[in-house]
């Protein structure tokens, strides 16, 4: 009986310190995931508490509006105004603008009833039905401004018989309509082979429908969808629901049913409209005579098709222009021919944690988009570097062939009205203030706007460094011109952005490396788009028009180019601190027995082939492998924890008004100061969570910092409301949005994507943008945006350029320019992402990118430059990918050598999300300058570990040098910090509390409940271990 | 005086000894690992060790004790491997990664909770019992 007891006691014991230890680890996970817990509940870890002493309101960045319903409003009618100003308008006999007065319009197309308004995950358009905020399709838009729509075929598109061709991803659970695209974050090992197009075949379309629509107009509504962590695929793709095509980009076989049935019952106007960021194989309808007009929506959010609907009306003219070259072949351009999957041959690295076993090669070097089709175009036309051959021949018949192989070159763009433009004269100055001055004219009857495309040639020494024939150097936008009337535009521009990158080149003070301006004749001309820009310049350069082919309306005008003459070659004026840090990226120089080659105007018919197999050698697998740097023993150690008395509030200036006048310089020596407070264990949790909740350092007074995805506003899945980042004790801000208000839950996501804004080529209307993303913050207290994103569009097929302005650098760079300025003055910190050449999606995760340094430079960094180098941005985001071999938020050359050092960027850097793989570790980021490390939690599932463990602080405690990396860190994001309106509600006498939200004192009352039983079952137990003194029978009487 | 063998226990002992040394071989399939969870794996099974050698050896209530830290030790591997999945789990719950990258997870944890449950069993029991 005894033993049975006995037995009992240990089993009892045992239970209870199991769910104790249980219910330790539970905890122990539960306040790592403290932020998203947080958020889910409405909860918070910090609290700010003040003693009353300070008279600031503490609010020094202030909304221009009284309530959040304004910031709604405002971004709302500001989504309307970029669609406007972004629908680009590619064909039109006449047919638009309609008459809503008197045209009846039949919508073709199911996706009209679910089109693409965004992409997934960090461009996810997303809007809260449920506390009543609405999406809006172009059907609703043109009912809503008074066109007559044809019901029948819609009610057709309602009804249950169209549910088994509607598109709808499966994302976080749900199906979501719009989207075909799966994202995935695991590597895609095997390409993707579903998607669907989402129409239906022919046969589902009733007599009595089509009946009803045969005196109407047609639009005819095409889409593709978009997303992050997905990519196209070029030939593995087959519909599930038995569509056809030939590859994604393609018109569809139900798709050109669905043309054909509007063609066939319609009063004979067809017009159709494009719902697709990436570019769609569109040349038949271009060339078909029965298809009056095609209209580029994009992606435009959730209210920007009202923007779409106004230009088919008419009320607004359209002046958008398109922002990548739309190609006969989606898969003409010699990127494609280095997308997609590529595995090296090595054996032993770990697909896990090192993510090291894929590569791509980008063998186009600097011809992106339309710098390959022009500058081949002008090499065919004056019959230079087998320009004409076959070689990278997808639609034309024999040899090369411009008109064959382009429908819509960049940046081209129709009107309602016809606009004269003349380039009255242009001054090139290296090194000083360059502009072109532009008189436009509206020669038609409509009243609209002009967009001045500002592009440069710079001279080609055949054989010498790379340059394309022709580059975007800068744009202007008239105001709406009424017929007749002039406007003169001036664009300025920076000869910089003129320059090419010779790596061969050597300075005076003897590094390698240098932007040169080569002696010769400069070409400078205006276009509608970079074709006509180019005939411009062939029509100044070669004195005649004869061989020049237009494809569209192009008119050329030899008063349309100017040329400047330079002298002397200058490789000095804009290479100051510059010289080479990106050799180790080109693969070429790397294996160089490999023997690929990149395509080059010296001969056209190189660098085509895709480069399959790669074995790395030793110096590369070490660093596929991840043995980078390691934490050594090395010098005296910082100064950390001193008593210094500073607090951050310390080093932010305010003008007499309390609001924001700037910061005490970073090369104060007091940030010094202050920063020796922190303590290492602090200055270790930051950089381990620098990057969505920003860890408070609460020696120097740092309240919370928080950073959301973007860019097309706060992502819905991380900030799901204006209220969720309030908390009770900051109801005394002014932009404080409380739990009962009826905005407290409205999503914010909701402004067109990327490729629409660049569309606009309308700076200031991207400026204010920014403001309203900065807006946005004020009024959901969230401090920093990952956006915008500022990769180039590389290849088509790569299902996040959404999220990227354009394939064109300088696109990008000045609209990235302009949507940060626009959020730097209301304290927005914005981060641009991905730094760098992140250009596909399909096993972005660790892939090497290789490449020429000079295609780095002038293509995918120069969209970064504008906003780092102008210190306009305040964070930058970098890439999942590897530049060269080496994770890209560990490359010192990039982050060091060019950022810092060259660009002279003073804001901060963070990783993109740390998956888990070792490839992304703390140690190595740091080292090489990249920052702080986004997702708290990253580093339970490493080899590496937490930075804060014990073993870890060991070995930090010694690294001197390690140290001295996480103190410019600090410096840099404090720095920041202080320029931002994280300062907001921040003054001289608050402090940040640390308290514990209901379900962290849950957790802990159960921890202490367990371990108390645990206690008394092991004393029950161990007691049973002394045997009970018998009672002598004496005593017992 | 001295108890005798359980011969249950022990049999149960030995079960969770070798199924924590199996669970070990088992988490190397798992996607993220934890080096502790391997220690506490080896401890446990090195305490189940312990117990049928002195339960053997010396008898006594002492053996039990061992019984007892090889569960708890059971317990600990199993609650410390779940830190890392958790964000994995997540990724699958919302669609974007495979299941098949938790498979190996989960069936180190069934094999894990199976042999915690094993050595409770055996906790009740007990190795030695009084002669």
């Amino acid at each position: 009986m005894k033993g049975r007891k006995t037995g009992l006691k240990r089993g009892l014991a045992v239970i209870l310190a199991s769910i104790f230890v249980l219910s330790l680890f539970a905890t122990a996970i539960a306040q790592t995931w403290s932020g998203k817990i947080n958020t889910f509940l409405g909860t918070s870890s910090y609290k700010m508490v003040k003693t009353g002493e300070s008279t600031s309101d503490g609010i020094y960045f202030k909304s221009e509006f009284k309530t959040v319903k304004e910031v709604i409003d405002a971004k709302e009618a500001l989504a309307r105004e970029i669609s406007q100003e972004g629908t680009v308008l590619f064909k039109n006999d006449g047919a638009l603008p309609l008459n809503k007065g008197s045209e009846k319009v039949t919508i073709w197309g199911l996706n009209a009833l679910a089109p693409t308004y965004g992409g997934l995950i960090g461009s996810t358009t997303s809007v809260n039905y449920e506390a009543g905020q609405t999406t809006v399709t172009l059907i609703d838009a043109m009912k809503e401004i008074g066109f007559n729509l044809n019901e029948d075929l819609l009610s057709l598109y309602s009804s249950s018989a169209a549910d088994v061709y509607r598109r709808k991803a499966a994302f976080f659970g749900q199906e979501v309509p719009g989207h075909s695209l799966i994202p995935v974050f695991w590597p895609m090992f095997e390409t993707a082979d579903s998607y669907m197009i989402g129409e239906p075949p022919a046969d589902f379309y009733t007599q009595d429908v089509l009946n009803a629509a045969k005196d109407t107009t047609a639009v005819v509504f095409l889409s593709r969808d978009s997303s992050e962590a997905s990519d196209y695929a070029v030939s593995t793709m087959k519909d599930p629901n038995g569509d056809n095509f030939e590859r994604p980009m393609a018109l569809s076989d139900n798709e050109k049913a669905l043309i054909e049935l509007a063609k066939q019952n319609s009063n004979g106007k067809v017009i159709v409209v494009l719902n697709t960021d990436v570019t769609m194989e569109i040349a038949d309808l271009k060339n078909d005579p029965a298809i009056n007009a095609i209209v580029w929506a994009g992606l435009p959010g959730a209210y920007g098709f009202r923007g779409v609907a106004d230009v088919l009306a008419g009320d607004v003219n359209p002046s958008g222009h398109i922002s990548d070259t739309y190609a006969v072949n989606s898969i003409s351009a010699p990127a494609m021919q280095n997308f997609g999957l590529f595995f090296y041959t090595n054996e032993g690295i770990d697909p896990g944690n090192d993510k090291g076993n894929w590569y791509i090669v980008e063998t186009e070097g600097i011809y992106v988009g339309y710098k390959y089709y022009e500058t081949r175009y002008e090499d065919a036309v004056l019959n230079q570097g087998n320009a004409a051959s076959a070689a990278g021949v997808f639609a034309s018949a024999g040899n090369w062939d411009y008109a064959s192989e382009v429908a819509y070159p960049f940046g081209y763009g129709k009107s309602y009205t016809t606009f004269e433009q003349k380039l009255e004269s242009v001054e090139f100055n290296i090194g000083g203030e360059s502009k072109a001055v532009v008189t436009v004219t509206n020669k038609g009857d409509v009243a609209g706007k002009s967009v001045v495309q500002l592009y440069a040639q710079a001279p080609y020494i055949a054989g010498g460094v790379e340059k394309a024939a022709i580059q975007l150097v800068g744009f202007g936008k008239t105001k709406t011109l009424a017929p007749g009337a002039s406007e003169t535009v001036t664009v300025e521009f920076d000869a910089k952005y003129v320059a090419s990158y010779d790596e061969n080149a050597v300075k005076a003070n003897g590094t390698q490396g240098a932007w040169i301006l080569d002696a010769g004749d400069y070409y400078f001309a205006i276009g509608n788009g970079a074709h006509e820009a180019l005939n411009n310049v062939l029509a100044v350069k070669t004195g005649s028009t004869d061989n020049l082919v237009t494809i569209n309306d192009e008119v050329i005008s030899a008063d349309c180019a100017k040329k400047v003459t330079v002298a002397g070659k200058d490789i000095e004026t804009y290479s100051a601190n510059v010289e080479n840090q990106l050799q180790d990226c080109d693969l070429r120089k790397l294996l160089p027995a490999l023997g690929v080659e990149y395509i080059t105007r010296a001969d056209w018919t190189k660098g085509w082939a895709p480069v399959w197999g790669v074995t790395a050698d030793d110096a590369m697998l070490k660093n596929l492998k991840n043995q980078v740097y390691a934490l050594t023993e090395n010098g005296e150690g910082e100064t950390w924890g001193a008593n210094n008395g500073l607090r951050l509030i310390d080093m932010l200036l305010v003008d007499e008004n309390g609001n924001y006048a700037g910061s005490v310089d970073i090369d104060d020596p007091l940030w010094d100061t202050l920063i020796d407070q922190v303590t290492l264990d602090e200055a270790v949790a930051f950089m381990k969570g620098a990057g969505g909740n920003f860890e408070p350092i609460q020696s120097i007074g740092l309240h919370v910092v928080t950073a959301y995805d973007g860019p097309v506003g706060f992502v819905s899945d991380q900030v799901p409301g204006y209220t969720v980042n309030w908390t009770a004790s900051e109801a005394g801000e002014p932009t404080y949005v409380g739990p009962d208000s009826e905005y407290a839950m409205w999503h914010m996501p909701t402004m067109p994507t990327e490729p629409v804004v660049a569309a606009t080529f309308n700076k200031e209307l991207v400026e204010r943008e920014g403001e309203l993303f900065g807006e946005d913050s004020l009024w959901s207290n969230a401090c920093s945006i990952f956006g915008p994103g500022l990769n180039n569009h590389r290849a088509t097929y790569c299902s996040r350029n959404h999220e990227y302005y354009s394939e064109d650098a300088m696109l990008a760079n000045i609209m990235g320019v302009a949507v940060c300025k626009g959020g730097k003055s209301k304290g927005l910190m914005m981060e641009p992402k991905h730094f760098a050449m992140n250009h596909q999606e399909a096993n972005r995760s660790g892939t090497s990118t290789f490449a020429s340094e000079q295609s780095m430079r002038e293509i995918e960094l120069r969209s970064f430059q504008g906003v780092l180098e102008g210190n306009l941005a305040q964070g930058v985001m970098t890439a999942f990918n590897r530049i060269g071999t080496v994770y890209a938020g560990a490359h010192r050359g990039l982050l060091t050598g060019i950022l810092r050092d060259e660009w002279g960027y003073t804001g901060y850097v963070v990783t993109d999300m740390i998956n888990g793989a070792e490839y992304m570790n703390w140690r190595d980021v740091t080292f090489a300058g990249g920052g702080g490390c986004l997702t708290e939690n990253a580093y339970d599932n490493s080899v590496i570990g937490d930075p804060n463990s014990a073993d870890n602080m060991k070995l930090i405690a010694k690294d001197t040098a390690f140290q001295q990396e996480l103190k410019k860190m600090l410096k840099y994001d404090l720095y920041t910090f202080v320029n931002s309106n994280t300062m907001n509600g921040i003054t001289s006498d608050s402090r940040s509390v640390r308290v514990y939200p209901w379900w962290e004192i849950t957790l802990i009352a159960v921890n202490v409940v367990f371990g108390v039983l645990t206690a008394l079952a092991c004393v029950w137990y161990i007691a049973s271990f002394f045997p009970k003194k018998e009672k002598k029978p004496a005593e017992a009487k | 005086m001295k108890n005798k063998v359980s011969y249950i226990g022990f049999f149960l002992v030995a079960a969770a000894t070798v199924l924590a040394i199996v669970s070990a071989i088992l988490y190397n399939s798992a996607l993220y690992k934890q080096g502790i969870v391997f220690t506490l794996l080896i401890c446990a099974a090195a305490a189940g060790l312990i117990a049928c050698a002195l339960a053997a050896a010396i008898g006594k209530e002492i053996p039990n004790l061992f019984v007892i830290a090889q569960a708890v030790l059971l317990m600990a591997a199993f609650a410390a491997s779940i830190a890392p999945m958790v964000n994995e789990i997540g990724l699958v719950y919302a669609g974007l990664n495979q299941f098949s990258g938790l498979v190996g997870y989960i069936v180190f944890a069934v094999f894990a909770c199976v042999t915690w449950l094993i050595a409770t069993v055996a906790s009740f029991t007990g190795i030695t019992k009084k002669a």
